[in-house]
């Protein structure tokens, strides 16, 4: 461990873990403006639906990063023998949120989706760096067991996913009031009340 | 000093990416619903019928309303008129806002876009350049209207208010009648965007001309007859596409626009050494090419020759 103890003890205490919970949170909610937001709009939901729509996707958001930086924990510990408690590596690897405050920049147009993933990298990589500073393991074993984690997370959503589905939708028919969202390709592509009527036609 | 010059950088840069979240969501929201439609989005009265065929003109970047036309812009659409018999012109659209407002009705900014537009025109201000924020500010409409996310929604309102303009100059739905779209610069993103949604909604002939233009590949590319690109070979503007846009690049093989490269829809004719805007242009005609026709002619020619292509009856005769 090469934490200082004063910063040891903060990163322990409730307000270290609350903190970090909103920092989750607010990213969710940054990330779910710049990609859900586009969904929910298209969608023609309304403004109260559409902030319901966010503060959901912003839970669920909460909800999967923590069992991530479980997965991430539980996969340290196992290869690497990482003695941590999951608290302090909560604390100490939810700085990886931190750039994706920003994540409302996906809505820029033509570079957004660019930015997106610049500040997933970006993410990605101050989670590495919490991990060795909290960890004590080198690059490339966190490298590894970040790799493990995320699998192991990724199976786990695999063998659930019809559940998680049926979940999803479930909530996105609460929270928005439509049964689906709408794709692109599900825009219309006439415009109504300008149409030729055609002989035989409706 | 140059710790206030930094902070005013970044103050800048603030305000231009909140401006530039700030369009596409405004267009969503109007998707949405959640704003009330703008007097123009209410359809007026037809204007008395016309056979056409009709050519829709979208100006380049530096448009401010669809009122607002440089005198050369005239020109090149009076030249084209005159070589198509029975040719309705349409310049009332402004394509940089879904909701045909031009900038100097815009809500609250509407003195703003006057006052630098009052300054562009100024030749001895010395502001004169911050009134390349109006072009900056239609760019970025470009931008939104070749967003894959964005663009649809864009595409469908702009294409509506053409729609409208087309039933004011005279369009008779169900006639078949042909709608050219011509675009300059920024405004051939929006008129092969918004092309696709003309096309299925009048079911006629549609075929989009390019005047420089920058444009994204588009679902419209199945729809549409034709998009001719003209270019000039010191235009460096047009270029920009290729390399901006990865649905361009010859590697996808499977996007709209290889496709329709491949299948011939698209044309790309090299109209001499035109440069993109101003003395030079496409407009100019004063310039002369080796056969002795001034640039605005071989611009107008080419454009004419292809509209009365694409109509039966100039066909035939």
């Amino acid at each position: 461990m090469t934490l200082p103890i004063e910063w040891l003890n903060f990163l322990l205490s409730p307000q270290a873990i609350a903190a970090a919970t909103l920092l989750i949170f607010l990213a969710g909610l940054s990330e779910g403006v710049g990609t859900q937001g586009v969904t929910l709009l298209m969608s023609r939901i309304t403004p109260l639906r559409f902030a319901l729509g966010l503060l959901a996707s912003a839970l669920l958001y909460v909800l999967s990063a923590v069992i991530w930086m479980w997965a991430l924990w539980l996969a340290m510990r196992a290869l690497f023998g990482a003695a941590v408690p999951l608290r302090l590596f909560f604390v100490t690897v939810s700085a990886a949120y931190g750039p994706l405050l920003l994540g409302a920049l996906a809505l820029l147009p033509l570079v957004g989706p660019a930015i997106r993933w610049g500040l997933r990298l970006w993410s990605f990589s101050i989670a590495l760096a919490s991990i060795v500073a909290v960890t004590g393991l080198t690059h490339w074993q966190a490298a590894a067991g970040a790799l493990v984690g995320t699998l192991l997370m990724e199976g786990a959503r695999w063998l659930l996913s019809e559940p998680a589905e049926a979940i999803a939708r479930r909530i996105w028919a609460l929270t928005t009031g439509k049964p689906h969202l709408v794709r692109r390709e599900e825009l219309p592509q006439v415009i109504p009340g300008y149409e030729p009527v055609v002989k035989g036609e409706r | 000093m140059i710790t206030a010059l930094t902070w005013l950088g970044w103050a800048l840069l603030i305000l231009f990416v909140l401006f530039a979240i700030a369009i596409p969501l405004s267009v969503l929201i109007w998707w949405a619903g959640w704003r009330a439609a703008t007097p123009q989005t209410r359809l007026q009265p037809p204007g008395p019928p016309a056979a056409g065929p009709f050519l829709v003109y979208l100006s380049g970047v530096d448009d401010i309303s669809g009122e607002f036309s440089t005198p050369y812009e005239d020109a090149l659409l009076d030249v084209i008129a005159e070589r198509v018999p029975g040719l309705v012109i349409v310049t009332d659209v402004f394509a940089y806002s879904f909701a045909n407002v031009g900038m100097t009705s815009e809500g609250n900014l509407a003195w703003f876009w006057a006052w630098l537009n009052s300054l562009r025109l100024n030749k001895k201000s010395p502001l004169r350049r911050v009134g390349r924020l109006i072009n900056l500010r239609n760019m970025l409409h470009v931008a939104v209207s070749a967003d894959r996310r964005y663009g649809p929604i864009y595409n469908y309102g702009v294409a509506e208010m053409i729609i409208q303009a087309l039933l004011r100059h005279g369009y008779v739905l169900g006639s078949g009648a042909q709608v050219a779209l011509l675009g300059y610069s920024g405004g051939a993103q929006i008129a092969l965007g918004t092309s696709g949604y003309i096309q299925a909604t009048l079911r006629a002939p549609v075929q989009v001309f390019s005047l420089g233009g920058i444009m994204n590949s588009s679902d419209s590319l199945s729809r549409i007859n034709a998009l001719t690109h003209l270019y000039g070979s010191r235009d460096r503007w047009h270029r920009l596409s290729d390399l901006i846009f990865p649905a361009r690049w010859p590697i996808f093989r499977g996007t709209q626009w290889n496709q329709a490269l491949a299948m011939g829809k698209i044309e790309q004719i090299c109209l001499g050494p035109m440069v993109h805007t101003g003395r030079g242009s496409y407009l100019d005609a004063t310039r002369r090419v080796e056969d002795g026709r001034s640039y605005l002619d071989v611009t107008a020619d080419t454009i004419a020759e292809r509209i009365r292509r694409l109509t039966p009856a100039m066909q035939a005769a």
